[in-house]
């Protein structure tokens, strides 16, 4: 399932910079830094960003999510930091589901 | 018996700060970026002496042109931006409006919720037969609060004050009302000096912010983040409540105005809700983010445009800082 997670998330980043157009695009992989103070997203960005990725979730894996609320905001390490700690909270919370 | 909204006007200052503008100061932020991103061109700003109190004034005597100002019992000013500690705004309104002098008015302190606020006070007082027929004004010049180097929040918000006269009515067209607060949150949107708590600092440091955004605590802060949480998570759940108060389902609405915070959490939100795209207004294009009055612009501009029609249940909540909340079902 992570598998399948990590891949709409990486589909999700090249949705994302094909919409964004910027000048700077993300880098597609697993170590791509999100939020973060070294990270390129500001937080306009960021929404744009959780907003594909729970459109892609909700098409390809039949689930519909809400990624940032309080829960993610009281983790100890962020799960908005990279590509990989994302996948991990996704699927913690598609987990939480069942 | 019941209450209804009877005419809604309102005013927008003349100074506009358009994309290109802000461009020319910030070269990586481009007019269409600027757009795409948030779904604003331009912002009307309040001129160096011109404040809340000012637009106000304007949008009341517009209101009143079409209205016996003698009817008016009481006054309710919404702002974030007053002109003083103390008087309150709304006692110099009533002055300088020309309203009776045996009327009621005071001022209350909410951003993007007040207009709800302001509603479900007005309700109260006709049913209580404290007023029948009261004006509200809602008016504020968050522009004064921006760091002309926070990019991140000029080009979101605009200065501007809505008008809006609540009457008796024969049918109730105020619906059930939710209200809801979460102080917690307060330090997410909040401009940290010039209270009595941190009193304005000349000397203030300059924070520069993740994002490349420059402020001081002497002005505002939004924590862009933290604040889409809250809104994202808040207003499906308040949505249904609302629903459920009034006894309606979402098929029985016929147009949602929400406040209009910028276009990607207003997007998202009709995407999580479910809301048909035309029963849903967006348009930030040359307002912005005017804090309490996105939503008597939104409403008046819907009636304007005859999208809403005599008769239609309209869905309306507010939210912002506070955290605060609310919402109801109008009909016009």
């Amino acid at each position: 399932m992570k598998e399948k997670i990590k891949n709409v998330v990486m589909d999700s980043l090249q949705e994302f910079n094909e919409e964004a157009d910027e000048d700077k695009p993300l880098e597609i992989s697993k170590n791509t830094i999100l939020l973060d103070k070294k990270g390129e997203l500001d937080s306009l960005d960021f929404v744009t960003l959780v907003i594909i990725i729970e459109s892609n979730i909700f098409n390809k894996l039949g689930k519909n999510i809400t990624i940032v609320s309080e829960k993610a905001f009281s983790k100890k390490y962020s799960p908005f930091k990279d590509v990989e700690s994302l996948t991990e909270f996704i699927a913690e919370l598609l987990e939480n589901e069942k | 018996m019941g209450v209804k909204i009877t005419n809604i006007e309102y005013y927008l200052p003349e100074k506009i700060i358009t994309n290109d503008q802000l461009t020319k100061q910030f070269p990586d932020w481009t007019p269409d970026k600027i757009e795409r991103k948030i779904g604003i061109k331009e912002r009307h700003i309040a001129k160096k002496n011109e404040t809340a109190l000012d637009l106000a004034l304007i949008a009341g005597k517009k209101i009143l042109e079409n209205y016996d100002k003698d009817k008016i019992d009481f006054l309710l000013l919404c702002t974030q931006s007053p002109e003083y500690y103390m008087p309150s705004g709304a006692c110099i309104l009533q002055d300088r409006l020309g309203l009776n002098k045996n009327i009621g008015a005071f001022d209350y302190n909410l951003g993007c919720s007040g207009f709800i606020y302001g509603l479900a006070n007005a309700k109260a007082f006709i049913n209580s037969k404290i007023a029948n027929n009261i004006l509200l004004i809602t008016s504020d010049t968050i522009s004064k609060y921006l760091n002309h180097k926070d990019i991140g929040n000029m080009i979101i918000f605009g200065d501007a004050a809505g008008a809006t006269i609540i009457e008796k009515s024969k049918k109730e067209q105020i619906g059930e009302f939710v209200l809801g607060t979460d102080g917690s949150g307060y330090k997410n949107l909040i401009v940290p000096n010039g209270g009595l708590r941190h009193q304005y600092n000349p000397k203030a440091k300059e924070i520069n912010d993740d994002s490349g955004n420059i402020r001081t605590d002497n002005i505002f802060y939004m924590n862009g983040i933290e604040v889409f949480s809250f809104g994202i998570n808040i207003v499906p759940k308040v949505t249904k409540e609302i629903l459920n108060k009034n006894k309606l389902i979402l098929n029985d609405i016929n147009y949602t105005i929400f406040h209009q915070a910028n276009k990607c959490i207003n997007k998202y939100l009709r995407e999580k809700i479910g809301i048909q795209k035309d029963k849903y207004y967006l348009n930030l294009l040359y307002t912005g983010n005017t804090s309490s009055c996105t939503i008597p612009i939104a409403i008046k501009n819907s009636l304007d445009k005859n999208i809403i029609k005599k008769g239609n249940k309209i869905l309306i909540i507010g939210f912002g800082s506070g955290y605060s909340w609310g919402g109801t079902v109008i009909e016009i």
